[in-house]
């Protein structure tokens, strides 16, 4: 009953048993759920008082089962699915672009500035850092951006939503 | 009847009919613009509506809701180049429409279309809500863990590249839930002795992160598309004879997209899919479709936005979201206060009707904007990405540090975001995470008491009829990808 056809029409039958970069996350999920799993192993015991329900380790141990059940499948997944591997590596069949790493690199910087910055000079960052990454070079659209977008945020939150930012460095000047 | 009178009275005050206009105007600029989504949009406004009352809160980013399905017909007629999935259909007839010079009739009829498909579908929530929350009633916590589990099993068949991988990333989500103190028991789960995560992880940074931050990182090496914009645009009402060749189509799709939002894990997209494919198929004229045929426009439009309406029978009446809007709605209910379920509707049904209310109201206003100010949505694509996502990610910033003034709900919301791209570019989706994070506690504490009343003996649970039918149900979603599959292939092989 197979449809050899349309499983040679979308190389199904030609593909390999197992999908390298799919093993490779199974691979992965494995090895987090097992490390959760050992977690749940260590989590304190309940006092008698309160032990009548279910322990707490049984609920996300559950979850970890099933999780690594359906995990057994995934690497055999493009021999199933209609499209085959195409359709599984359909937006990841190019390497992370270095933009993309570049991009979260710079919010993680952003955010790990935040608590001593100050919430204004991060929303300040984003807005000039941010555009150039991204290939903006002008400098005008740049700064008009910075300026009026900074002060819209800011109208906004401070009188209209009244949430209070933290000056940060700010402070000093404020003062 | 006076239940109603005081909902719509919540909702019927300047502030809060300001608040529903502005939910009603971001939701379609967001629809309007490719990338950005309305799950997105209500996950970002969401932490700043905490200083709002609950019922404006919610009318707020219901309005949005709707309005967000409603935008992506703008830029579909007139760039086609729909701002949001729901929308693509519309663009297949919607487009060729325009082109010929017919742009102002082809918006006439979206919107048209859109107005009829909302508020039918809303009437429709209007009685189907309480009845199935009297049915809901009759649940222990046997019949709503075997009912939240059906729902969860409805993640294999919700888009995406793969059932399997759906299944996984709602499983995640429902173990992002399990961190922090356990309520009945006091002990501490996956905390790592980080104080912060005592509480548990709070699903704002988390909706923020993989809604937004997950989108923007994917959006890094997209170009800056030029549109071929349509600019003579004066919408017009559809005409005698456009009315009387459209309102079966109309009304036809309004049922099929409210049954089809009612269902769990399904959405909009499919609604509009299908209201298209029903058009067509019971057209006259069916060869005119994809060259600017009235009817497909008001087909898909009549489905998608009845879709929004249907959606929020099982969100509101269960408690259980059928999708990535819903679940952040769902997620806003209880940020509010609202527990949402068969209680909230017999105890507190004013809050129902507010939300009808809400969204009533937004479909008339979209009416209005749609009329009026199609032509200014439809040039707001022309503002470049690399302006767009930073003001995306600013808000995302001040929205997940506001919400507890916490910067660690920031580095939460950095990291949802990252793994939530990385899943997402292996096929793992946002949406059943989320879905997740949300209905996760439930089940925990819908389990947990079922195995106190069970006296931990699992198997007592197919004892009850109505779990056992949700069971069975459970069972069967499950297996459909599968059966699919294979009257699929039977079906080639005897053609």
């Amino acid at each position: 009953m197979t449809d050899s056809s349309s499983l040679a029409k979308d190389g199904r039958s030609d593909a390999p048993l197992v999908h390298r970069v799919d093993f490779i996350v199974t691979l992965i999920l494995y090895a987090v759920s097992l490390w959760l799993f050992y977690v749940t192993t260590t989590f304190d015991e309940v006092s008698a008082l309160f032990s009548t329900g279910m322990a707490p380790e049984i609920y996300p141990q559950c979850i970890l089962v099933v999780i690594m059940t359906l995990g057994v499948v995934i690497p055999f997944e493009h021999r199933m699915v209609e499209g085959g591997a195409k359709s599984l590596d359909k937006g990841r069949e190019k390497p992370l672009p270095r933009n993309t790493l570049l991009t979260a690199l710079l919010m993680i910087v952003i955010a790990s500035q935040m608590p001593t910055v100050g919430a204004l000079l991060t929303v300040i960052l984003i807005c000039l850092l941010m555009p150039l990454m991204w290939g903006e070079r002008r400098p005008v659209p740049i700064i008009a951006f910075t300026v009026i977008f900074t002060l819209c945020i800011w109208a906004l939150f401070n009188y209209a939503l009244k949430v209070h930012f933290e000056p940060g460095l700010l402070s000093v000047f404020l003062e | 009847m006076d239940a109603m009178f005081e909902g719509l009275s919540l909702i019927s005050n300047g502030p809060a009919i300001l608040a529903i206009f502005f939910g009603v105007f971001v939701g379609v600029l967001v629809g309007a613009l490719p990338g950005l989504s309305s799950p997105m949009a209500i996950a970002l406004l969401l932490p700043f509506t905490i200083s709002l009352p609950p019922a404006s809160a919610i009318g707020m980013l219901a309005a949005l809701y709707c309005a967000g399905t409603f935008g992506g017909s703008i830029t579909a007629i007139l760039i086609n180049a729909p701002g949001a999935p729901p929308a693509a259909a519309t663009a297949l007839d919607g487009y060729p429409m325009a082109k010929r010079g017919e742009a102002g009739r082809a918006l006439g009829l979206a919107t048209f279309s859109s107005v009829i498909g909302g508020v039918i579908s809303l009437f429709i929530f209007l009685l189907a809500a309480p009845a199935l929350a009297a049915v809901a009633l009759q649940f222990g916590p046997t019949e709503y863990f075997a009912l939240t589990l059906f729902a969860l099993s409805m993640l294999a068949t919700i888009s995406g590249r793969s059932a399997i991988r759906n299944l996984i990333s709602g499983f995640v989500g429902l173990l992002i839930g399990t961190v922090g103190v356990q309520l009945v028991t006091g002990i501490e789960r996956f905390t790592f002795g980080i104080a912060e995560l005592s509480e548990g992880i709070s699903f704002i940074p988390v909706l923020i992160g993989l809604f937004a931050i997950g989108e923007l990182l994917s959006q890094t090496n997209a170009a800056n598309v030029a549109y071929e914009r349509i600019t003579s645009v004066v919408v017009k009402l559809p005409s005698k004879e456009d009315f009387r060749r459209v309102i079966g189509t109309v009304l036809r799709s309004s049922g099929i997209g409210t049954f089809i939002g009612i269902l769990p894990a399904e959405g909009s997209t499919v609604a509009a899919i299908m209201g298209y494919n029903e058009a067509k198929r019971w057209s006259k004229t069916p060869e005119e479709f994809g060259k600017g045929c009235p009817e497909g426009i008001a087909g898909p439009e009549a489905a998608n936005n009845a879709a929004t309406g249907g959606a929020m029978v099982p969100t509101l009446a269960l408690g259980i979201p059928g999708s990535g809007s819903t679940a952040v709605i769902l997620a806003a209910l209880i940020m509010h206060g609202v527990r949402p379920g068969p209680q909230l509707i017999n105890n507190q049904p004013e809050f129902m009707y507010a939300i009808f209310g809400a969204m009533l109201l937004a479909n008339f206003m979209f009416l209005g904007i749609g009329f009026l100010g199609a032509k200014v949505f439809s040039r707001i694509t022309m503002i470049p990405k690399q302006f767009l996502w930073p003001a995306v990610f600013t808000f995302s910033v001040i929205g997940a540090y506001s919400f507890a003034s916490s910067v660690f709900d920031v580095w939460i919301m950095l990291a949802s975001g990252v793994v939530g791209f990385l899943m997402n570019r292996h096929g793992f989706g946002p949406a059943p995470l989320i879905m997740g994070v949300v209905l996760g506690p439930i089940v925990e504490e819908k389990l947990g008491q079922a195995m106190i009343i069970m006296d931990n003996q699992w198997w007592r649970m197919f004892e009850s009829p109505i779990a056992l039918f949700f069971f069975l149900l459970t069972a069967v979603s499950l297996m459909w990808p599968l059966v699919r599959k294979f009257r699929k292939r039977a079906a080639k092989a005897g053609a």
